[in-house]
């Protein structure tokens, strides 16, 4: 899982049981199954649908936990346009219909808060602890600000459970 | 490795590799300088230029609105009057203004006692109010970037930039508009951060006690205001900052939860003194939560996208006929840049992690994963997610949860985790950039976002609440106050919060603000105990419907221990439909109890918003307030005789009809019945009360939100009628019953925004138009429908269906099902739009009916415009009879009937008397006609004599021509004569004086009556006219009517006119007079059916006429047509019978005029020629008759008038506080009960002469009490059991903060510390010079 320790801790020895037993994909899809149900039991179907595609995309081709991050900001970014876009016949008015006539900007908050949390713990977890260095400089070009730069994602290269 | 740095920074030290729990060593040094700045990495100058420049913008955002008036976010008197708060603060029971109740908010103590210092220093109100506010927010961004520093010590993002962009994001954002926008919200936002920062540097010291004490004193500075709820619901920032130390800082967890565990004790012992009184309050609180916003209106707007923006707070989503609760705040959901703008919280945070590379960003991202599904909660309220329905559950199931509905109070965790990381975004975003200006220019264009983002805030946003609290409410205050304080002061009306005219909207009035003198209010949320509440509202509900007889307020405010009435004209009524100021100050003004003393203000100041209608200039003409002293006031603890107490049979509702009933006189003790024991009833009945049973305690459902028409219909035993004012089981109220061969119920989601009154599905069924059972406002009519379970299989040929007079929506379309006996039968059927048309849809195949035992009328379809109800005035099955009937209490009769020989010697010669009251509803409301008629079912517990009285009036369904029948009995009256006969469809609101004849009248022969016409039911169209008149030629006829089509005065624009039933010809009518050309012919009758109106208010048609016809008059003095007694020169002739009882007529002698019964007045009635009824014990049945309305019928048992009259004796008041009561009662040599005055608890305690009195019983409907048996004067002392433990768990929780004080200084924190303290030689000084030597090298 993506919070599970990463050294020691009670339950290492637990974790190292289970790994042995189950096989490392089956695992992983055991973990996303668990998340989309968590996400499913706080946001709803919806985003715990597009949960579950994002559990597959990582059991196919895990993402970096920067692309994770990026899209939740463009989700973000998104929200507001849904909201205005959704509720332009209603502009003006003061109501409950301004949320509940219009669910679409709830769903995509909640999908882009997922990504993010998910991307951050990720990213977190990837990160040595003198990583924590100095910020990156700009990258060279054609890197976009926010890329993981030159210091690669091992020692986890593996796709991280959620 | 080398990178750029803010100046602010530049000490940092960046060389060498950082480890996890470095900057935690650092930081153990106990801070100096400013709050947020960490010993050898202090904020530089610029910084803390920057840092002040913002708290001073603060500060003037904060001032700049409205100056010198006050504006503020919680109760009014933590600013008007701050010590005399803080007094009442430290008290487990407040006494004002609810006739006391619980004190659930002594966490408002701290925070009274800061701004009493800021009174102290001399800064007035508003002034305190504003710096408060801004004290505040400048605390919560010191916090918060105090926490960011800590995060951040050593690392590359601990920079000036970071710090001073958390700070702001987290001071500055839409939240602190909304959900934090209060103080008891607001406080704990503030604090927050700093208690996360001190438990996180405890995890690096898991065994000292300095940082969780330090944590526990700021979660006991949150304070317990609401009950503690906001601190508690931010406690959900815990699991997030432990599995951050745990992930990110390899934290153990036994150290983690060690030094949490340690925090939060400690923080529990220091608000030991909010908790204990809360835990006492937890009743009062989960009722006044149950009758509050409600979990569907609080979820409505809370989804993820608003809550992430900061919003989601329900009040910013609604409004009301007065606007928008939340005007200065409106832009967030109507303007599309500031919607944009606050999202950018969100938007940053995200780009922020993006950018940044902190591992910090793991906190941030936790703190969002933690409130973020809290706070959204069980949004959408129709489909809330699994996790959703679990917090429905545990609030409606767990004790004392429901106060936590609101979970968007948790926002401080959301908010702070949106600022950590767009913080570490910044700091790693001002890193690339490759200058000074490029710095500026980005610094500049987020602050212009964030300031869009919050821009409500710069015209006045910050503050929901204003009190620009007039003059004359001040010279009131200080004249009431001056008056005395031994009574209360009663404010009427009532309200739902306060909210006059000059700009107050506010939950909590301005008695606890403005007097000295404790007041009493009635709120429609139920503030005081149950019997409080009940009492207030039994009695604020009929002033507000014009329905409270003369007496009865003088009556309440003795009860109540008020010495003055407070009449409050400048309220604003309208929003929930009260009562206008002319009928509060007419009732006021007639009451022979009160004497008007003094007015405050000028006529119409604050009175009425225009002077456009005459209802309007009444309400003009009138002072502000007016105050009025009450005849006989006493205070509020006394002494009343146990002889002559009222053993009432229902709830203090009762108290209007116990004074019109002359049962007041003297005062007597009221004792309710449901709340004596079995002995207790004996003892009373011994000591001589008297026994009143009342239709009162009615089970119904109440509106939180309107105040005339405030209850819902008459309910069956068994159905669920919360929010409700109703008392004890069902067995002791007054309930629904269906007396016929069949029961209706409804499916479907019924009305919205309910209850109402006319969602009583038997007003169907009542055999009169003009009641109607309505459903489906706001378009949900379809979908909804009426279930008739008749007792038996039955043919049902057919249904006849018959729509509501009026404007607005209506049914269009039903599908009636018939089943249950054989095969199911279906039919749809399409409605006309006129009420006055009913259909009959025939059901069945061929010669066979339908057959069946359940017929359902579902409605499939609505048509016209508007948003209101639909439904049907009539329903019609063949055979099938219903109607409803209210059961009075059954328990007292069976209890009395179960007494022995002596007990029922002893009822025997106490005086029963019945009181029963029709619940009239508002005048002129047609949505409050719940109860046209006056049926009853009431069992007496042995056999009486009684003389009746009481009111009657007529009924709406009498026909035009018997009203004129009625009329021509009474000398003066117009009537036409006997050869002409004008009828009607129907008349305004049924009432008699708008009939047909009306426009056939005429002031002189010849002459019409243009003063007097017939007003037709609305929506008018289909509505007709007819008159009747000896055979002769007409070649045309007019009609004239004043209305001109505008507003309030509508205008019939077309009609039909029918000669003799002929073939109708359509004609247009103008304003003024029309002149109908007709062919000429020989008819007899003539029928106008108007068909189409413009203009609002109603038509009315003042004259009709026919050439050598009308208009007609009956000169004064001619002779009676019907009656067959005698009476006065203007009296109702004869015996009428006006109700049956058990199926014999009630006969009555109708006293009043029959001027005041054609004008729709009730009048009064005795029984005929003196003749009382003998009832037998056991159920009779009060049933009502065609022609008239039993408004009062009061059953005087033998007895009543001789009974022994009550005694109220002074009493000497040694002492009063609002927890204790110490007073000398007089010797009256037999028993008496001593009322403490405030509401009843069972935790209120007396002692006489140190000799306890054991539990208290209800006396007068709210007060606790107590039977003194011997009747001798006592030292009585009333003390309020639960403050015992507030006091002792105030010492405690001060002990605690003592000792976290000394330990947060860090006295017992350290290691070294300890073993010296505990060196072997012993002695106090040695270990005085070791903690100072300690100190020393610790260099603090």
């Amino acid at each position: 899982m993506l919070l599970a320790p990463v050294h020691g801790g009670t339950g290492g020895s637990v974790m190292v049981r289970l790994r042995r037993w189950l096989p490392a994909r089956g695992r992983q899809g055991a973990g996303w199954a668990a998340s989309a149900v968590l996400v499913w039991a706080v946001a709803g179907p919806l985003v715990g649908a597009f949960w579950c595609a994002v559990g597959a995309w990582h059991l196919l081709r895990p993402p970096p936990p920067r692309i994770l991050i990026g899209a939740s900001a463009w989700l973000f970014g998104l929200v507001p346009v849904l909201w205005v876009a959704g509720n332009a016949s209603r502009l003006g008015e003061v109501s409950t219909r301004l949320v509940l006539d219009n669910q679409a900007p709830g769903p995509v908050a909640a999908a882009a808060l997922a990504l993010l949390v998910t991307g951050v713990c990720r990213d977190v977890r990837s990160l040595p602890d003198d990583l924590a260095g100095p910020p990156v400089p700009p990258g060279p070009a054609g890197r976009r600000p926010g890329d993981p730069g030159p210091t690669p994602d091992p020692p986890l290269t593996r796709p991280d459970p959620p | 490795m080398s990178h750029p740095v803010d100046a602010g920074a530049a000490a940092v030290p960046t060389t060498g590799p950082w480890r996890p729990g470095d900057a935690d060593r650092r930081q153990d040094v106990p801070a100096a300088g400013s709050p947020g700045s960490v010993p050898g990495r202090p904020g530089g100058s610029a910084e803390r230029r920057l840092l002040v420049a913002l708290a001073v913008a603060a500060l003037a955002v904060v001032l700049s609105p409205a100056p010198g008036v006050l504006l503020f976010d919680t109760k009014p008197e933590v600013f008007l009057a701050p010590w005399r708060t803080l007094a009442h603060s430290f008290s487990a029971w407040q006494d004002s203004p609810y006739l006391g109740g619980p004190n659930f908010n002594v966490g408002l103590a701290p925070v009274t006692l800061v701004t009493g210092l800021l009174d102290v220093v001399g800064i007035r109100p508003w002034l305190i109010a504003r710096l408060w506010r801004a004290g505040l927010v400048v605390l919560a961004g010191a916090g918060a970037r105090r926490l960011y520093a800590d995060l951040t010590a050593g690392t590359p993002a601990d920079t000036p930039t970071g710090r001073v962009v958390t700070a702001v994001a987290y001071a500055a954002n839409p939240y602190l508009l909304l959900g934090g926008a209060t103080t008891p919200t607001m406080l704990p936002y503030a604090l927050l951060p700093w208690f996360l920062a001190s438990l996180r540097r405890g995890f690096a010291e898991p065994r000292g006690w300095v940082h969780p004490a330090r944590a526990a004193l700021w979660m006991a500075a949150m304070t317990g205001m609401n009950a503690g709820v906001v601190p508690l619901l931010q406690l959900v920032a815990l699991p997030a900052l432990l599995l951050d130390a745990r992930i990110r800082e390899r934290r153990r967890w036994p150290h983690l939860l060690r030094v949490t565990a340690r925090a939060l004790a400690l923080a529990g012992l220091l608000s030991l003194y909010w908790l204990v009184p809360a835990i006492t309050a937890l009743g009062l609180g989960s009722a006044i939560a149950g009758t509050t916003e409600s979990l569907s209106a609080i979820n409505a707007g809370n989804s993820a996208a608003e809550v992430l923006r900061g919003l989601g707070f329900w009040p910013l989503y609604g409004a009301d006929p007065g606007g928008p609760f939340l005007p200065d705040l409106v832009a967030f959901v109507t303007s599309p840049p500031i919607i944009v703008a606050s999202f950018a919280g969100p938007v940053a945070a995200a780009a922020g992690a993006a950018v940044s590379r902190s591992r910090v960003r793991l906190l941030g991202v936790l703190l969002l994963a933690f409130a973020v599904p809290i706070m959204v909660g069980m949004h959408p309220p129709d489909a809330p997610t699994p996790f959703g329905r679990l917090l429905g559950l545990a609030f409606e199931r767990v004790p004392g949860a429901v106060a936590f509905r609101t979970t968007n109070k948790a926002g401080a965790v959301l908010e702070l985790g949106l600022g950590l990381l767009v913080g570490l975004g910044a700091a790693a975003f001002a890193t690339r950039l490759p200058g000074r200006r490029a710095r500026v220019s980005a610094g500049s264009a987020a602050a212009l976002v964030a300031a869009l983002g919050v821009a409500p805030a710069f015209g006045g946003g910050l503050f929901s609440l204003r009190a620009p609290v007039p003059g004359y409410w001040r010279e009131a205050a200080g004249d009431l106050d001056d008056a005395g304080s031994a009574t209360r002061v009663l404010f009427v009306p009532g309200d739902v919060q306060a909210q006059y005219r000059w700009g107050y909207r506010v939950p909590d009035d301005l008695g606890n603000a403005l007097f000295s003198r404790p007041t009493v209010v009635r709120t429609t949320v139920p503030n005081g105990t149950a019997g409080s509440a009940d009492l207030l509202a039994g009695v604020d509900l009929r002033l507000q419907d014009g329905d409270l007889p003369r007496g009865a307020l003088s009556a309440l405010a003795r009860y109540v221990g008020a010495g003055d009435v407070l009449v409050r004209n400048d309220v604003r009524w309208e929003p929930a439909g009260g009562a206008r100021p002319a009928t509060v100050a007419a009732a006021a003004a007639v009451d022979p109890g009160l004497r008007l003393v003094r007015t405050y203000g000028g006529p119409g100041m604050y009175t009425a918003e225009s002077t456009a209608t005459a209802a309007d200039r009444a309400d003009a003409a009138l002072p502000p307030l007016q105050r009025y002293a009450v005849a006989g006031a006493r205070p509020p603890a006394g002494q009343a005789s146990a002889s002559g107490a009222v053993i009432l049979d229902g709830d203090g509702a009762a108290l209007p009809d116990l004074a019109a009933a002359g049962l007041l006189g003297g005062d007597p003790a009221l004792l309710e019945a449901g709340a004596l024991t079995p002995a207790a009833l004996r003892q009373a009945l011994a000591d001589g009360a008297r026994i009143v049973l009342t239709d009162t305690n009615g089970r119904r459902e109440w509106a939180t939100g309107r105040l005339a028409n405030g209850t819902g219909a008459l309910a069956p035993a068994g159905t669920d009628v919360t929010p409700s004012r109703v008392l004890y089981g069902p067995d002791r109220q007054t309930v629904a019953v269906q007396d016929g061969n069949a029961s209706v119920t409804t499916t479907g989601r019924g009305m919205i925004f309910g209850p109402w009154s006319t969602g009583d599905p038997l007003l169907a069924f009542d055999g009169d138009v003009t009641t109607a059972w309505e459903v489906g406002n706001l378009g949900t009519g379809a979908g909804n429908a009426l279930v008739v379970h008749t007792r038996g299989v039955l043919d049902v040929p057919q249904v006849t269906l018959r729509l509501p007079a009026g404007p607005g929506p209506r049914v269009s379309r039903v599908r009636i099902t018939v089943s249950g006996g054989g095969p199911r039968f279906t039919r749809e059927a399409d409605l006309p739009a006129s009420p006055a048309e009913p259909l009959t849809v025939h059901l069945g195949t061929g010669q066979a009916p339908a057959r069946g035992d359940t017929v359902t009328i579902e409605i499939l379809a609505t048509a016209g415009i508007g948003y209101g109800p639909v439904g049907f005035a009539e329903v019609g099955i063949p055979g099938v009879r219903v109607a409803k009937v209210a059961r009075l209490p059954v328990a007292l009769a069976a209890e009395l009937a179960g007494l022995d020989a002596v007990g029922r010697a002893t009822l025997a010669a106490t005086p029963v008397d019945v009181l029963l009251h029709r619940s009239l509803g508002a005048p002129g409301d047609p949505t409050d006609d719940e109860e046209p008629r006056l049926a009853r079912d009431l069992t007496l517990p042995d056999r009486r004599g009684f003389t009746i009285s009481g009111s009657v009036r007529l009924a709406a369904s009498v026909p035009d021509d018997q009203l004129d029948e009625l009329a021509a009995s009474a000398p003066g009256e117009t009537v036409p004569p006997p050869a002409v006969v004008a009828t009607s469809s129907s008349r305004l609101l049924g009432n008699p004086d708008l009939r047909a004849s009306r426009a056939v009248d005429a002031v002189r022969p010849g002459v019409p009556n243009l003063a007097t016409g017939w007003r037709p039911a609305e929506p008018v169209v289909g509505e007709w006219l007819q008159v009747r008149f000896p055979r002769r030629q007409i070649d045309h006829f007019t009609v004239t009517q004043t209305g001109t089509g505008g507003a309030e005065s509508a205008l019939a624009t077309r009609a039909r006119v029918t000669i003799d039933g002929g073939a109708p010809v359509d004609v247009t009518l103008a304003a003024g007079t029309t002149r109908v050309v007709l062919h000429p012919t020989i008819a007899s009758v003539i029928r106008l059916t108007l068909l189409d109106r413009v203009g609002s208010g109603t038509v009315q048609i003042t004259d009709l006429g026919i050439p050598g016809v009308t208009p007609v008059v009956v000169p004064s003095g001619s002779p009676a047509r019907t009656g067959s007694g005698s009476a006065g020169p203007a009296g109702v002739p004869g015996c009428r019978t006006i109700a049956s009882i058990d199926g014999r007529p009630l006969a009555a002698a109708v006293q009043g005029t029959v001027a005041d019964l054609l004008t729709g007045r009730a009048v009064p009635f005795t029984g005929c020629r003196g003749a009382s009824a003998v009832l037998e014990a056991g159920s009779h049945a009060v049933r009502p008759v065609a022609d008239w309305v039993v408004d009062d019928l009061d059953l005087a048992g033998a007895g009543s008038a001789a009974a022994p009259r009550a005694v109220r004796v002074g009493v000497q008041l040694l002492s009063r506080d609002d927890t204790a009561v110490t007073l000398r009662t007089a010797a009256t040599g037999t028993p008496y009960y001593v009322v403490a005055g405030t509401g009843y608890d069972p935790s209120w305690r007396a002692s006489a002469d140190g000799v306890d009195l054991g539990a208290p019983v209800l006396v007068d409907g709210y007060s606790a009490g107590w039977r003194v048996a011997d009747g001798g004067g006592h030292v009585v002392r009333i003390t309020y059991r639960p403050q015992r433990a507030f006091v002792a768990a105030a010492w405690a929780g001060g002990a605690a903060l003592l000792v976290c004080l000394l330990t947060a200084a860090g006295l017992r924190s350290r290691p070294r510390l300890a073993r010296r303290a505990r060196a072997p030689d012993g002695r106090w000084l040695t270990r005085l010079r070791a903690i100072v030597r300690n100190r020393g090298e610790d260099g603090s």
